[in-house]
């Protein structure tokens, strides 16, 4: 079952530059001069239920803003997109409680209070019932080695001990779908491998789709048997990562394949 | 069953940010702390404004000296209890793009917000009313004031209201952050203006005549002159129940253009910062 479609997708933004100086941040006060960015200009891309697919691209291709629009955040400029049968856009309640989305630079715990609070708050506003709640939590928490910082304030983590309670956090619902947006960005080793370990541990238990981002060749080629790359808002590469690895490293097989999108397509 | 649910959500988001007020206790003191310097400042401005009256027993603008001191030290106080402080958090959500987690999660941004804002007032506003309490308790015995406890007990009883229209009012102003990205100046200017129209720094009978007509139909008195009054013991019986019927329209107003003015300001937000 394809549990996610994606046709024609576009964003463009309108944004708008400043010449340096102090002369030209006066001339920006009366008059900005408006320009417009093709974040995403048309892509197309199906998922299995069940995948895990590495969503990979150089800085600024556009991934975020594909994720963004799949989780509802963004409207598109135009295209269709449907995520576990819903338009994620038109924020149906029904969408909300199927799916999760993780950003490793954002953050959805309350820094004031250690991370339990939050993970009871979304327990509420998914009205899991108890049992279910306590058994879920139990298990993530043993899971990622977090028990001892249970009672620690939210703002007194390290980044990783951190990135796994947000973890935690978007998971209390049992999504069916997750969007990791660079889950392991600033992540030391070892705390990259046991959220690498999670992660496929959580899909093989739960049969959860899942489609990641990440800047890190290891997260994508332990996690990941398919790859989509994207590259200045267009497709650059949808298939098995096996197949662009027969004679070269992944490294190499990745860095041509945004290498070709800078020549190519690609208007941003 | 559906509606216990949606409790246990409001009661989770109401305990949260009660907690999460908790860890900064000392923040409230010293702005109640703060605020007690301009009321030292009025103290001495109205006793010499009623000392050169020569009669004892002077009234200016419908208030004896006794009451007058009575409704500068409450209205501090009470402007210190509506005090909102959201909207500076939700324009740096705006900012940030941490409005996210109100797109994807289900739960509306409004209720969470003004929930959350309830329950983050909770124990500052019992230590409101308590401090509130030992300086009325402290007035009678300086200045002679005088009360009658029904008074202050339909003052406390209107006192949620007012903290829901000041709310409402500013919640409705947040969304001006969608694009303005930094509303600081929007905010802070629109705090002086209420908190002087309001009534918060002295009775709004100062302003004239005229400009009480047409408060009258405004939202602002009804935040801190409106329940004030009461307490002072100038407010009628009609005047009340009038006072509490605007309160509730103006309630519902900003609600409606909540709704309205976030959903086009939704529309424009670029959840920025990748």
């Amino acid at each position: 079952m394809q549990i996610i479609k994606v046709e024609n997708l576009k964003k463009h933004y309108d944004y708008y530059q400043k010449e340096q100086g102090l002369k030209n941040s006066l001339r920006n006060v009366i008059k900005r001069k408006k320009l417009k960015k093709e974040a995403v200009n048309g892509i197309n891309f199906n998922i299995e239920a069940g995948e895990i697919v590495g969503f990979i691209g150089p800085n600024g291709a556009g991934k975020t803003t594909t994720l963004k629009m799949l989780s509802g955040i963004l409207f598109p400029t135009s295209g269709t997109a449907t995520v576990g049968g819903f338009t994620p856009w038109e924020r149906k309640k029904a969408f909300k409680m199927g799916f999760s989305i993780v950003m490793g630079q954002k953050t959805q715990l309350n820094w004031d209070l250690p991370a339990i609070e939050t993970f009871n708050l979304n327990k509420c506003i998914y009205e899991v019932d108890d049992a279910v709640y306590k058994k879920t939590v139990g298990e993530l928490v043993e899971l990622l080695g977090v028990e001892p910082l249970m009672k620690t304030q939210v703002r007194r983590l390290s980044l990783g001990e951190r990135m796994k309670m947000e973890l935690i956090a978007a998971l209390v619902h049992r999504p069916k779908i997750i969007f990791l947006d660079e889950p392991t960005i600033g992540l030391d080793f070892v705390s990259q491998k046991t959220i690498r370990e999670f992660i496929r541990h959580y899909n093989e238990e739960t049969g959860a789709t899942i489609l990641l981002t990440s800047h890190y060749v290891g997260d994508i080629e332990s996690l990941c048997k398919r790859a989509i790359v994207i590259n200045e808002g267009l497709l650059a590469y949808d298939g098995n990562l096996s197949d662009i690895v027969v004679d070269s490293t992944i490294e190499e097989a990745i860095t041509k394949l945004y290498e070709n999108g800078e020549n190519g397509g690609g208007t941003g | 069953m559906k509606i216990m649910k949606v409790l246990k959500k409001y009661a989770a988001i109401f305990k949260l940010e009660m907690q999460a007020k908790m860890e900064y206790r000392m923040d409230f003191l010293m702005s109640l702390i703060s605020g007690g310097f301009t009321v030292i400042i009025q103290l001495f401005l109205w006793t010499a404004i009623y000392g050169g009256q020569a009669e004892e027993e002077a009234v200016l603008f419908g208030y004896e000296y006794s009451q007058m001191v009575v409704y500068i030290v409450m209205a501090a106080i009470m402007a210190r209890i509506v005090a909102t402080g959201f909207e500076y958090d939700i324009m740096s959500d705006i900012m940030e793009g941490n409005m996210n987690r109100f797109f994807v999660q289900p739960v509306g941004h409004m209720s969470y917000r003004i929930v959350g804002f309830l329950g983050a007032k909770v124990v500052e506003n019992l230590m409101a009313i308590i401090i509130g309490s030992v300086l009325l308790i402290v007035l009678v015995f300086t200045v002679g004031a005088e009360f009658s406890f029904l008074n202050i007990l339909v003052a406390l009883a209107i006192a949620p209201l007012s903290l829901l229209i000041n709310a409402m009012m500013f919640y409705f102003l947040s969304a001006t952050s969608f694009w303005l990205t930094w509303g600081w100046g929007v905010f802070n200017g629109w705090g002086v203006v209420t908190t002087i129209l309001s009534g918060g720094i002295f009775p709004i009978g100062v302003f004239g005549e005229t400009i009480v007509g047409i408060l009258r139909f405004l939202p602002f008195q009804y935040i801190i002159y409106f329940p004030l009054n009461i307490v002072v013991g100038n407010a009628t019986r009609a005047q009340v129940f009038e006072g509490v019927a605007m309160q509730l329209v103006w309630i519902l107003i900003f609600m409606g253009l909540s709704k309205l003015y976030w959903r086009v300001g939704m529309k424009k937000y670029i959840a920025a910062r990748g």
